[in-house]
C-alpha cells in the first residue's frame, strides 16, 4: 500500500491543481476529452450520463491498478484526498438540487392545501360526542359513588347498565357493525389516499428525477472527517469503499434535503405547514385507536361490579372531630 | 434563587392571581402602564369587570401606536372590548369593535357569535335566535352557542323553555357540570326539588370535594322534608362541615335545623340518633363564631338555639 501511495502522490496532476476536473489517473480518457465532465470517480465508466446510473465498484475495474502495482487493492486512502470537486458541480448539481427540493416542498404544501380545502372540518358525529361524554359521566359515577345515597346510586346504575335500554349497553351486533363501518368508511379511506398521494407521488417523481440526472456525482464535501458508519448516509449511490466518507453523493444530498428542510419550510410556510413527513407517517400508523363501543362496554363492566359504600355516615363522625378541634382552639 | 421565583409564578394560586389582577387594574386605571398585562390577565381569569376592561381597553385601542404594537393580538383586544362594552350597554362601542372584526375576518364563526351577542344585548331576541341558529347550522356542536340560546330563554323569563333547552343540551354534553348546576338552580327556582336533587347528585359525582354542592343538595333535601330526607340532609351538612373545616356558617346552621326538624318529627320516640353530639358541637361552634365576629347578635343566636333545645 505504501508504495502505491507514493506512486499516486507523484502523479503529475498534483502540480496542476487549478484544473477543475477530478483527475483519476493519467490514462483516463477524460483528461483529453473535450467534454467537460464533472467528477466521476470511476475511471472506466462510459462518458454517457445514462450509464452513470449504475456505479460499479472501483475494485472491479482493476486494469489501471494492475498496470501500476501488483497489489490487489491498489487504491490507497490518499486517493480520497485527491478529489477536487468541480465548481460546475456546485453550480449545476448542488444548488439546483437544493432549490428544486425547496420549490417542490412549497408546491406540495399548496397542493395539499388545495386538496384539503373542499372539506374544511368535518363536524364530529353526534353519536361519538355523546359517547365520549357518557364515558366521562359513568366514570364519575364509578369513582365517586360513595358520595351519593344508595338509592340515588342504584337508580343511576340501572339507568346506565340495564340490558334493555341502558346508556352504556351496546348490543353485540351493533358493536361489530360499528367496527366494520369504521374500516369501510369511504371518507376515511379517501382522506388517507389524498394524504398519501400528496406525499408519495412527488417524492417518487423527484427521486426518479434525481436518480436519472444526478446519480453518481460526488456533490459536496463536508468540512470534517466522519467514521465509516456514515458512508451509507452520505454516499448513497456510490459503492466505493475508498472514497473518503466526508464526500456527499448527490443522491444522499437529495435525502438530506428531503428530511432536513423541515425547519426551512416552517420558516417559509408558517409553523403548521403540511410537509411534515415524519408526522404524517406516524399518523398513518395510528388513527384506528379509539373504539367507543369498546370503552362503553368496559365502563359498563366496571360499573356492574362496584359495591356501593356510602361515605356520608362516616363523614358525620369526621365532622364531629373537626368541630371539636375547632372549638378547642 | 431564580428557580423558586419561577416556581411561584407557575404555582400562583387563584387568590394570588386575583390580587395581581386588582393591583394591575389600579395601576392601569391611573395611567401607570401595564394595561395590556391587565387585560390579558382578566381574559385568562375570565374575570367579569366590564367597566374597567372597557375603559382601559378602549384607551389602548384609541392609541394607534399602542394598538399597532399589539400586532395580531389587537383583534383579541377588539373582541374583549366588544364584550365588555355590551356588558356596560355601550352598544355603540361594541358595534364599532364588531364592525372592525367582521371586516378583518369575514365569515368567521367567532365574529358571528359576537354579532348575535350584540342582538342579545339590544334585546332583539328573535334576531339573536336566528343568528345563533345560523351558526348552529354549520357547526351543530358549538357549546357556547347552545348555552347562549339557553341564556336567551332565561333572559326572557321563560323558565320551562330553559329547562327544556338545558335537558336537550345535557342529553348530548352530559359531562358539562356547569350546565348541571344551571339546571339544578332552575329546578329549585321552579320548586321542582326532586329533579333539583338529581342534578345536585350529578354535581357531587362530578366534583365531590366542593362543599357548596353538598350544602345545596342538603338544602334541597331539607326543603323536601320527610324523616329520611332530613337525616340525609344532616349528613351532607356534616360532610360540608368536614370539607370546610367548620368554617361554613350555613352548614352549621343546617345541622342545627335538621336536628330540630328530626326531633319534631320523631317527637322523642326514636332516639337512635341520641349518641351523636354533632348538633351540640355545631351550636357551640356557631356561638363561638358569632361571639368573635358579630357580638351584637349573640343574644339572637343563643335565643334561637334555645328554642331548638340545642344549648
Amino acid at each position: 500500500m505504501g508504495s502505491a501511495s507514493a506512486k499516486w502522490a507523484s502523479t503529475p496532476h498534483r502540480t496542476r491543481p487549478n484544473i477543475p476536473q477530478v483527475v483519476q489517473s493519467e490514462d483516463s480518457s477524460y483528461q483529453s476529452s473535450s467534454r467537460r465532465r464533472p467528477i466521476d470517480p470511476r475511471p472506466h465508466a462510459a462518458p454517457t450520463p445514462a450509464s452513470s446510473l449504475r456505479s460499479a465498484p472501483l475494485r472491479s475495474t482493476p486494469p489501471v491498478a494492475g498496470r501500476r502495482t501488483a497489489s490487489a487493492y491498489p487504491f490507497p486512502a490518499a486517493m480520497a484526498e485527491e478529489l477536487v470537486l468541480d465548481t460546475a458541480i456546485r453550480d449545476w448539481v448542488l444548488i439546483p438540487l437544493s432549490v428544486v427540493m425547496v420549490l417542490i416542498g412549497v408546491l406540495r404544501y399548496f397542493v395539499s392545501k388545495l386538496m384539503r380545502s373542499p372539506a374544511p372540518s368535518t363536524s364530529p358525529d353526534p353519536k361519538h360526542v355523546k359517547e365520549g361524554q357518557l364515558v366521562i359521566r359513568a366514570r364519575n359515577l364509578r369513582t365517586n359513588a360513595q358520595f351519593i345515597p344508595a338509592k340515588a346510586f342504584k337508580a343511576r346504575k340501572v339507568y346506565y347498565t340495564n340490558e334493555e335500554n341502558g346508556l352504556l349497553h351496546v348490543p353485540k351486533e351493533e358493536a361489530q357493525k360499528a367496527q366494520a363501518a369504521m374500516f369501510s368508511d369511504p371518507n376515511m379511506a379517501m382522506d388517507m389516499m389524498k394524504k398519501n398521494l400528496s406525499m408519495i407521488v412527488p417524492q417518487t417523481l423527484t427521486f426518479a428525477w434525481v436518480n436519472f440526472f444526478f446519480s453518481g456525482f460526488v456533490a459536496a464535501k463536508i468540512p470534517f472527517p466522519l467514521t465509516q458508519r456514515f458512508r451509507g448516509m452520505l454516499q448513497n449511490g456510490i459503492d466505493l469503499s475508498t472514497v473518503d466518507v466526508s464526500y456527499v453523493s448527490s443522491r444522499s444530498w437529495y435525502f438530506l434535503n428531503l428530511f432536513g428542510l423541515r425547519g426551512l419550510f416552517s420558516l417559509i410556510l408558517g409553523e403548521e405547514n403540511a410537509t411534515d413527513d415524519a408526522q404524517k407517517m406516524m399518523q398513518m400508523g395510528g388513527g384506528f385507536g379509539f373504539n367507543p363501543a369498546m370503552s362503553l362496554g368496559a365502563e359498563k363492566d366496571s360499573l356492574d361490579i362496584i359495591q356501593h359504600d356510602w361515605a356520608l355516615p362516616k363523614m358525620e363522625r369526621h365532622a364531629e372531630d373537626v368541630l371539636k378541634k375547632l372549638l378547642k382552639k | 434563587m431564580a428557580a423558586p421565583a419561577g416556581a411561584t409564578v407557575v404555582a400562583a394560586t387563584p387568590a394570588a392571581e386575583e390580587a395581581r389582577l386588582l393591583r394591575l387594574e389600579e395601576q392601569a386605571e391611573h395611567g401607570g402602564g401595564g394595561a395590556w398585562d391587565y387585560l390579558c390577565l382578566a381574559r385568562r381569569l375570565r374575570a367579569r369587570r366590564p367597566a374597567h376592561v372597557l375603559r382601559i381597553g378602549l384607551a389602548l385601542l384609541n392609541n394607534a401606536s399602542a394598538r399597532s404594537g399589539l400586532a395580531s393580538e389587537q383583534w383579541t383586544l377588539y373582541e374583549q372590548v366588544a364584550v365588555a362594552a355590551m356588558d356596560c350597554q355601550r352598544l355603540d362601542v361594541a358595534k364599532d369593535c364588531i364592525g372592525v372584526l367582521s371586516k378583518q375576518f369575514p365569515g368567521s364563526t367567532r365574529v358571528a357569535r359576537l354579532e348575535a351577542l350584540l342582538f342579545e344585548a339590544k334585546g332583539e331576541w328573535a334576531e339573536a335566535e336566528r343568528a345563533y341558529a345560523q351558526i348552529l347550522e354549520s357547526n351543530p356542536f358549538d357549546q357556547i352557542v347552545h348555552k347562549r340560546k339557553i341564556a336567551i330563554a332565561k333572559a326572557q323569563g321563560d323558565m320551562s323553555l330553559v329547562v327544556d333547552y338545558l335537558n336537550k343540551y345535557l342529553e348530548l354534553f352530559m359531562a358539562d357540570h356547569d350546565a348541571w348546576r344551571e339546571l339544578a338552580e332552575t329546578y329549585v327556582s321552579l320548586q321542582m326539588y326532586k329533579q333539583a336533587a338529581f342534578c345536585y347528585e350529578e354535581l357531587i359525582l362530578a366534583q365531590p370535594t366542593i362543599p357548596l354542592y353538598h350544602i345545596a343538595y342538603a338544602e334541597v333535601l331539607y326543603t323536601m322534608g320527610g324523616l329520611e330526607n332530613l337525616q340525609t340532609a344532616k349528613k351532607y351538612y356534616a360532610s360540608a362541615i368536614q370539607l370546610t373545616g367548620g368554617k361554613n356558617t350555613r352548614a352549621l346552621f343546617g345541622v342545627c335545623l335538621c336536628t330540630s326538624a328530626i326531633n319534631q318529627l320523631t317527637k322523642g320516640r326514636n332516639k337512635e340518633e341520641e349518641g351523636s353530639e354533632l348538633q351540640s358541637l355545631a351550636a357551640e361552634a356557631l356561638l363561638k363564631d358569632y361571639k368573635q365576629r358579630a357580638p351584637s347578635k349573640v343574644p339572637l343566636i343563643s335565643g334561637m338555639l334555645k328554642n331548638m333545645k340545642l344549648s
